[in-house]
Formats: C-alpha cells, structure tokens, sequence
C-alpha cells in the first residue's frame, strides 16, 4: 500500500563540506534505508552555493532537514537518531 | 578611526562623531529600552542621511510586526524596506527540532548573500540571543564568533542588539563574551522612578575610539531615540556678553544697568500670582518689538491663555504669532519625566531658532522625577541655551514667603546669572507687588526693594520709600510721596537741623578725645616716676647681701 504513495520530498540544507555537513548527509542516508515504510525524494542543498534558497526558506542553522509544506524541520547533524525518526514518522502522518 | 554617525540626536556626540566604521557593536538592554528602535534609527538615517544602504536581519519580529511599530513613529521605516533598508526574517521556525550538531552556516550565507547584492554599509542584527535558546553546547561561543568575524571581514558597520543587563536575566554567558569579543558596548537601562520611567545609556568600551563616559538619558518619542548630552561651552558666548538686552520695562532697565545680559539666564522667582509670567512676557515682547525670533514654552496653563493674560497689562502677543517670530506652547506637566521636558525645549530650539526663551515655570520639571533628575536637566537647558547664544527666563514657584530668598530652585540659581524675587507685602490691609534683584552676575545692579505697577498701559516699576526702617508700598506710599511733596521745605529744614546736631556732637566728641589724651599723657608720667623710684631700692638691696655674704663668709658669688 505504501509503495502507491507518491515520494516524500526532503531538503536538506548543509554549509559546504564540513564534517557536520558530511554526518548529516550520512545519517539521512543510513535512516532512510532503515526506514522503509516510505519512498523519499532527497535534495541536498548547499547554503554557500545557492544562498537565495537559504534565504526563501529562511535556513539559518545548518545542517537543516525539511519537507515542504511541512512547518517542523530538523536542525543538526542528524546524530540523534530517534528525533529523525520520529521527524520521518511524523511526515508519513501527514 | 572612522565613524558612522548613527543620526541619534545626542549619541553621535556622545559617541564622538559615530559607531566605529567597519567594526560591531554591541547594543545591550532590558525589555524596553528601545533596542530595536535605536538600531533601526541606525539603518534608516544611514540610507536617507548618508546613502549607505543598510540590512536588518531580525530574530525577534517579523517585517510586518517591526513595519506596524514603527508606523507611528515618524520615522519612514516602512518606505525604507526593499529601497535602502533591507529586512529579513530570521526568526527560528516554532516547530524546530535540535538533532545534533549544528552551525550558523545558513545565516552567514544569507548575509553574505545580501549584503553583496545590495552594497549595504550598514547590518544590525536585532536580539541574536533569540539563537541561542538553542541548547547544543560550544554552539553560542563559536557561532557568536563566526557572526562576527564574518562582519569584520565584510567591512560593514554592524549594531548587534542583546537582551539582558547586568540586573536582569540574559543569555547566560553571552554578555560576558559580546562585551569582550565585539569592538564596542552600549549598555542601555530603565529604571523606574515613581510612576515614571527613566532611561540612561553608557558606552561600556568603544576600541579605537574615543566616547564620553558616564550615564545619558535619553528618551524615546515618535521621531525616535533622542540622547541627552550637554554641549560644551564654546567660547564664542563671551564674546557677546556686553550686549544688553531690554527686559521690556524701563526702570527695571535701569536698575540692571541696561537690560538683561545677552545669552545670560534670568531666573525670576516667586509665590503664584506675583506676576512672573507677566514678566517673562514682558521680555519676549521687546524682543518680538526688536526683530528678534521668541520662543514661550508653558507647562502650568495653556500658551494661548498666557497670551489672553497679558493683554490686561498692554501686551499684545497677536501679531507676533501671527508673523511667526512669537512661538508660544504649552505641555503637561507632571506625566513624563523631566529628560523628555528637555527633549521637548530641544527640539523646539532647533525648529524655532530663538534668540529669547522664557520657560514657565522651569519649577514643573520637578513634578517630572523629583529634583535630582530635574537639576540635571535644567543644567542642561542652560548648557543648550549658552552653547547656543540664547538669553532666557525661567520662571520658578515659590512655596513659601519665608523660604523664597535661601530656596534655590532646581539648582538653577547657581549658574542663572541674574536672579530676580517677586513677592508680595501685606500692609495696612493692602496687598502690594515687590520686585527684588537678588543677585546680576557682572552687573551693578540695584539693590533696593521696587514696588511692581501692573496697568493697561504696561508694567512698572515704583521707587518704595523708607519711614522708620519699613518699606511703604501702595496706598502707603502714595500717601507718602505727596505728604513729601507738601512737607518738602519742612523737610529741608530738619536735615539742615540734624547737619547742626550732628556737627555739634561732633565738637563734643572731639573735645572729649583730647581730655582723654591728656588723661592718658598723666597716667603715662605717674608710671614713669614709680619705676624710677623701683630701681633705687633694688641697688640697695644688693649692697645689704653683699653685707650679710661678707660677714657669713660664704663662697665667693660668681
């Protein structure tokens, strides 16, 4: 049933090739293999390289990670894994 | 070191000219201290008064909230967004979640981003301790450092804006490293006095710059922040000291040699209803008479009520206001502190440009926060009047007819330079004006008691007469002057016969001091004939020891 539901867009928005950068873009990676329950379109966006998006999407801490047209968002390194799976699950609720 | 002025009346002074140009400072305050008004004073007069274009970035309120409080002001904040001042939202979303590590890499995008864009010259960053509720540890001092690094690199002149103070709650830790980390530190504060409440700011440090130390006051009104601070005193003032001014009635004219100094401060005292409005009116209309730009400010009754009063002692204000040299206004008295009167007179000042200035009564200031406060700023009324060639009147409530001459009124009769008393003298079911000059610094001024003559023709001045040591006033001293009139040759005759009587005690005196010189010459002759006597019987004495030595047969005396 989960497979007919369209992709989840995610944003996640990083500063440059930090290592807090790299640890995020690792961990989402690792939560979403472990999570299954739902298919998620992942775009990452460097705040350096493309500041208007920063600005439209008003990203002032780095790493972030979003949904549009969701109000929560996610900021830090992605290290605990529990606030993103909740952040994951609580998307899947609507 | 290059400065950017600020615009704020009084802070650049304060500050020596600006904020250090391509460096931060920090602005800390309480709630209410007008934080974000100064710094937005700081971005719009940068635009409109020196076309540097200027960024707010703010975690507190939104663009529209900020655009709706400073609708009223007078301030065209509004039309600045998206021209020369620009205004970003950077308050963190309220469903933000902490989940590791993180930085401010967004924010120094987006500034960076905007900054380069617009060529802006100026940022300030309203309430930054709003980012650090959040609660990673390391994050506040590193990323605090970040932002103002960045703003050191960028060369922009930035305004950091911080809640708390030394006495109130802040970000923990956050003080102590922008006081230490930043370039410059404006400490903001209010204080409650009574029901109102009074504002002060200090420069805690300023690298590279010098500032006047100590607290300001300021206050904040619809044109925005205005900062109090007392002009030097030039030098030029001197210069301009000789020339007198008319107080508007001859005689008192005469009685200080001339008039009022030029750019000198009259303070005129008295119980309510001794005329001292009447008197400072009196001054503003030779002064409308001779061309010169007036200024009447009243904080006991209605301006144009002064101006309807006057009229019965032939003083008409109409055309004067009419042709715009006359300025009369009026203020509530006891609502607002007396920095604000100040502010007030100040911009008034400025708009007006006077030459004369009567304040009526400068005695409401003290309704306005207690003496103290109102010292300070009558002080400074007179710094501003001095510093600006004024010549003024304040007029001052007496409370009591004991009291009046040791009162001193707000501090003020100490640097008034002329001091004038008006009472009143209750005699023979009378009740008679009196005008006194208590003190004219550099002045031979007169000092005899003058009975004050209010009429439909003008004001004037009577000469009092003395009988048995008591002053004669009113009916008294009509009667007086025409009992002098008729008693004139009998008059005359009496001091010719008190010349005599004098002269003839004089005699009398003269001849008594040479009786007593000659008494004095006996006694002198008496002394000298018993010390003679004294000496012969010593020289006997001694022969008789000798005599006694000899026979005992006692050591030879040396």
């Amino acid at each position: 049933m989960s497979a007919l539901r369209e992709a989840v867009r995610l944003l996640l928005f990083i500063a440059g090739d930090t290592p807090r950068s790299t640890v995020a873009v690792e961990n989402l990676r690792l939560a979403l293999i472990e999570y299954q329950e739902r298919k998620f379109d992942v775009e990452i966006v460097d705040v350096f390289e493309n500041a208007g998006r920063a600005i439209a999407d008003r990203v002032l801490v780095t790493p972030t990670l979003l949904a549009p047209g969701s109000s929560r968002r996610l900021v830090g390194d992605l290290s605990e894994k529990s606030q993103l799976r909740y952040f994951l699950q609580s998307l899947d609720d609507g | 070191m290059l400065t950017s002025p600020s615009g704020i009346a009084g802070l650049d002074q304060i500050l020596r000219g600006g904020f250090p140009s391509g460096r931060t400072t920090t602005v800390v305050g309480g709630p209410g201290c007008g934080k974000t008004v100064l710094a937005m004073q700081f971005l719009a007069n940068g635009w409109t008064e020196f076309g540097e274009p200027g960024l707010m970035v703010s975690f507190e309120e939104s663009p529209a909230s900020l655009a709706e409080n400073f609708a009223h002001m007078s301030i065209p904040f509004s039309d600045k967004i998206g021209s020369g001042v620009h205004l970003f939202d950077g308050r963190v979303p309220v469903d933000t979640v902490e989940a590791g590590a993180f930085d401010l890499g967004g924010l120094v995008s987006i500034l960076s981003s905007l900054v380069g864009d617009g060529g802006v010259k100026r940022v300030t960053i309203d309430a930054i301790d709003a980012l650090f509720a959040f609660s990673e540890v390391g994050f506040q001092r590193r990323e605090f450092l970040r932002v103002l690094e960045w703003l050191t690199d960028s060369h922009v002149t930035a305004l950091l804006t911080i809640k708390g103070s030394e006495d109130a709650e802040g970000v923990p830790g956050l003080l102590g490293l922008a006081e230490y980390a930043a370039d410059g530190v404006v400490q903001l504060r209010r204080r409650t006095i009574g029901e109102l409440s009074r504002r002060t700011l200090s420069v805690v440090k300023m690298r590279g710059c010098g500032f006047e130390a100590g607290e300001h006051p300021y206050v904040i009104s619809n044109e925005g922040i205005r900062a109090l601070y007392s002009p030097k005193r030039t030098t030029a003032e001197l210069g301009a000291l000789e020339v007198r001014l008319s107080s508007g009635i001859d005689r008192l004219d005469r009685m200080l040699v001339g008039g009022y100094r030029s750019g000198t401060m009259t303070l005129v005292s008295g119980l309510p209803g001794t005329a001292k409005t009447t008197l400072g009116a009196a001054f503003l209309d030779a002064g409308c008479r001779a061309g010169e730009r007036c200024l009447f400010i009243g904080f006991d009754e209605p301006a144009e009520q002064m101006i309807v009063d006057v009229r019965s002692v032939g003083i008409d204000f109409e055309g004067a206001v009419r042709s715009g040299l006359l300025r009369a206004e009026s203020f509530a008295g006891g609502n607002v502190i007396a920095d604000e009167h100040f502010v007030t007179v100040e911009s008034l000042v400025d708009a007006h440009r006077p030459s004369r200035v009567v304040i009526d009564p400068l005695t409401a200031f003290n309704k306005a926060g207690g003496p103290d406060i109102a010292g300070v700023a009558a002080e400074r009324l007179v710094a501003l009047f001095k510093s600006r060639g004024i010549s003024a009147i304040f007029t001052a409530v007496t409370e009591t007819l004991r009291g009046e001459l040791e009162a001193t009124p707000l501090r003020i009769s100490p640097i008034s330079d002329t001091w004038i008393n008006l009472s009143f003298a209750n005699r023979n079911g009378e009740r008679n004006r009196t005008l006194t000059i208590v003190k004219s610094r550099g002045t031979g001024h007169s000092n005899q008691l003058r009975e004050m003559l209010l009429s439909a023709t003008g004001i004037d001045l009577a000469d009092v007469y003395l009988a048995g040591g008591e002053v004669l006033l009113g009916t008294a001293r009509a009667q007086r002057e025409q009992q002098d009139v008729m008693e004139q040759g009998l008059a005359a005759a009496k001091l010719s016969h008190e010349f005599e009587s004098l002269d003839r005690e004089r005699e009398e005196l003269k001849l008594r001091l040479i009786e007593a010189q000659l008494g004095l010459d006996q006694i002198a002759a008496q002394r000298a004939e018993l010390s003679a006597r004294t000496n012969v019987t010593d020289r006997a004495q001694a022969r008789d020891a000798d005599l006694i030595h000899g026979l005992r047969r006692g050591d030879p005396t040396e």
